[in-house]
C-alpha cells in the first residue's frame, strides 16, 4: 500500500467530507422549501403563476447541472453577480432540486382525490385550512420517497461542484493525486465508498418512513 | 319562511347544460327527496346550494342568503348548509372524532373541549361513540358514513344535504345510514336528499322531485307521485326502479 494514501485519505475525509455534506444539505433545504411552496402555488390553479411555475420547472430541469453551475459560477458575476464557489454550488443545486421538487409536491397534492378538498370547503374551511390540514398532512407521505431519491440525486451530484473548485470529496482527491497519480484508484474507491455510506442510510430512511406511514 | 329557494337556475359545464330552469322550495322541516336517473343534475342542484357549483343564471337564496351575491361568503353559507357525499370523504388522517371536531374549531372557533364534547354527543347519536378514536380505515362504510353525518351535524347547520349518501354501501348495511337519517327527519331536521332507496323516499319524504335531464319533471307529495306519476317519464322511471 502506498504510504501516502492515509494521510491523502485523511485531508479527504476532514476537508472534502465536510463541504459535500454541507453542499448536500443546504441544497435539500432549498428544494424542499422552494418546492412546497411552488407546488402549493400550483394546487391554486391560476393561470398567470401556473405559467410562470412551469417555465421555472421546465427549463431549470431541461438544462445540464453543470452548464447551471458554470452558469451561476461563471456567468452571473458577468452580470455584477459574485457569488463564492460554495454558494454557487448551493445556488445551482438548490434551484435544480426546487425545480424537481416542485413536480414532487405538486404530484403528490394532485394525487390526493378532489372528495377530500370538497367536504373540507363544505364544512366551511377556507382554501389555505383545506390545504394546510386536509391536503397537504396526507400529501406528505406520499412525498416523501420521492423526495428521498431526490436527496440521492443532490448528494451524487454535489461532485459537479468540483469542476468550479469547490474543494469537495472529489475536488480533494483531485488535488492529492496531482503529486502522486497512484493515489488515483484507492482515493476514488474511498471516496465512492464515502458517497454510498451517505445515500444508503436516506434509502433506508425513505423505506421505514414509508412502512411508518403508511 | 323557505329554507332553501331556487328559482330559475341555469347551470352548464362547458356545452353540456346540466341544469335547466330549476326551480324549487324547501321549507323549514321539510325532507325533500330528488330521484331521477344518473346524469339528470341531482347533484348539482345539491351543489349550487352550498356554492361548490357556481350558478349560471337564477337565484338561489340558502336561510336569506344569496348564492349570488359576492357580499356573502363561502363560509357564511356553508356553516348553514352540511353535506353528506356518496364517499363520505372522511379525512383518513383524522381520528372519527377529529373529523367531527376539525370544522367546530376551525370554522366556529370552538375551544378543543367543547368541540369534542359536542363531537362526542353526535357520535352517540349515530351510535359511534364507542369508535370515537378509531380511524376511517377501521370503520365500516355504514360506520364511515355515519361518522360523516356527524361531522356534518356538528356545524349545527340549517339544512342537510345528502348526495347518494347509501349509493356505495352494500345493501346489508344501508339500514344503519337511513336510520340516522329517519331520525334526523323526526327531529324535523330540513333535509335534502338526492337517493335512489324509493322506500326512504316514499316513507320519510314530506316532498318528491322527480328529475330528469336537467329539470323538474314531476315534483309533490311523495305517496301521490309513487302512487299516481302523471308524467309519462315519471312513470317510466319509476315501473323500472319500483
Amino acid at each position: 500500500m502506498n504510504p501516502a494514501y492515509f494521510p491523502a485519505l485523511r485531508d479527504v475525509l476532514v476537508h472534502g467530507l465536510p463541504v459535500t455534506i454541507e453542499v448536500s444539505f443546504a441544497s435539500m433545504l432549498i428544494a424542499v422549501a422552494g418546492g412546497l411552496v411552488l407546488g402549493v402555488v400550483r394546487a391554486l390553479r391560476n393561470p398567470a403563476l401556473d405559467a410562470i411555475v412551469i417555465a421555472y420547472v421546465e427549463v431549470l430541469r431541461g438544462i445540464p447541472l453543470l452548464v447551471l453551475m458554470f452558469f451561476v459560477f461563471f456567468g452571473l458575476p458577468q452580470l455584477g453577480l459574485h457569488f463564492p464557489e460554495i454558494p454557487s454550488a448551493i445556488i445551482a443545486l438548490g434551484l435544480w432540486g426546487a425545480a424537481n421538487g416542485t413536480e414532487i409536491v405538486r404530484g403528490a397534492i394532485f394525487s390526493i382525490a378532489s372528495g377530500q378538498s370538497e367536504a373540507g370547503a363544505a364544512l366551511g374551511l377556507g382554501w389555505l385550512q383545506v390545504m394546510t390540514t386536509i391536503v397537504l398532512p396526507q400529501a406528505l407521505r406520499r412525498m416523501i420517497p420521492p423526495f428521498m431519491s431526490l436527496f440521492v440525486s443532490i448528494v451524487e451530484s454535489s461532485s459537479l461542484a468540483a469542476l468550479i473548485g469547490v474543494r469537495d470529496l472529489l475536488e480533494i482527491v483531485r488535488i492529492k493525486v496531482e503529486n502522486d497519480a497512484t493515489l488515483w484508484l484507492p482515493l476514488l474507491i474511498s471516496i465512492l465508498f464515502i458517497y454510498f455510506l451517505i445515500n444508503y442510510p436516506i434509502s433506508i430512511a425513505s423505506q421505514r418512513l414509508e412502512k411508518r406511514l403508511t | 319562511m323557505t329554507m332553501v329557494a331556487m328559482s330559475h337556475v341555469r347551470k352548464a359545464f362547458g356545452s353540456n347544460e346540466v341544469l335547466k330552469d330549476i326551480s324549487l322550495a324547501v321549507d323549514p322541516g321539510e325532507v325533500c327527496c330528488i330521484i331521477g336517473p344518473s346524469g339528470s343534475g341531482k347533484s348539482t342542484v345539491l351543489r349550487c346550494i352550498n356554492r361548490l357549483v357556481s350558478i349560471d343564471g337564477g337565484e338561489v337564496i340558502v336561510d336569506g342568503l344569496s348564492v349570488t351575491d359576492p357580499k356573502v361568503k363561502d363560509v357564511d353559507l356553508r356553516r348553514r348548509v352540511g353535506m353528506v357525499f356518496q364517499q363520505f370523504n372522511l379525512f383518513p388522517h383524522m381520528t372519527a372524532l377529529q373529523n367531527v371536531t376539525l370544522a367546530p374549531r376551525k370554522v366556529r372557533g370552538l375551544a378543543g373541549a367543547r368541540a369534542e364534547e359536542t363531537a362526542m354527543r353526535l357520535l352517540a347519536k349515530v351510535g359511534l361513540k364507542e369508535k370515537a378514536q378509531q380511524y376511517p380505515a377501521q370503520l365500516s362504510g355504514g360506520q364511515q358514513q355515519r361518522v360523516a353525518i356527524a361531522r356534518a351535524l356538528a356545524m349545527e347547520p340549517k339544512v342537510m344535504l345528502f348526495d347518494e349518501a347509501t349509493s356505495a354501501l352494500d345493501p346489508e348495511i344501508t339500514g344503519e345510514v337511513l336510520g340516522v337519517m329517519r331520525d334526523l327527519a323526526a327531529e324535523h331536521t330540513t333535509m335534502i336528499v338526492v337517493t335512489h332507496e324509493m322506500g326512504f323516499a316514499r316513507e320519510v319524504g314530506t316532498q318528491l322531485v322527480f328529475m330528469d335531464g336537467g329539470v323538474i319533471v314531476e315534483e309533490g307529495a311523495p305517496r301521490a307521485i309513487f302512487e299516481n306519476p302523471q308524467a309519462e317519464r315519471t312513470k317510466a322511471f319509476l315501473s323500472k326502479v319500483l
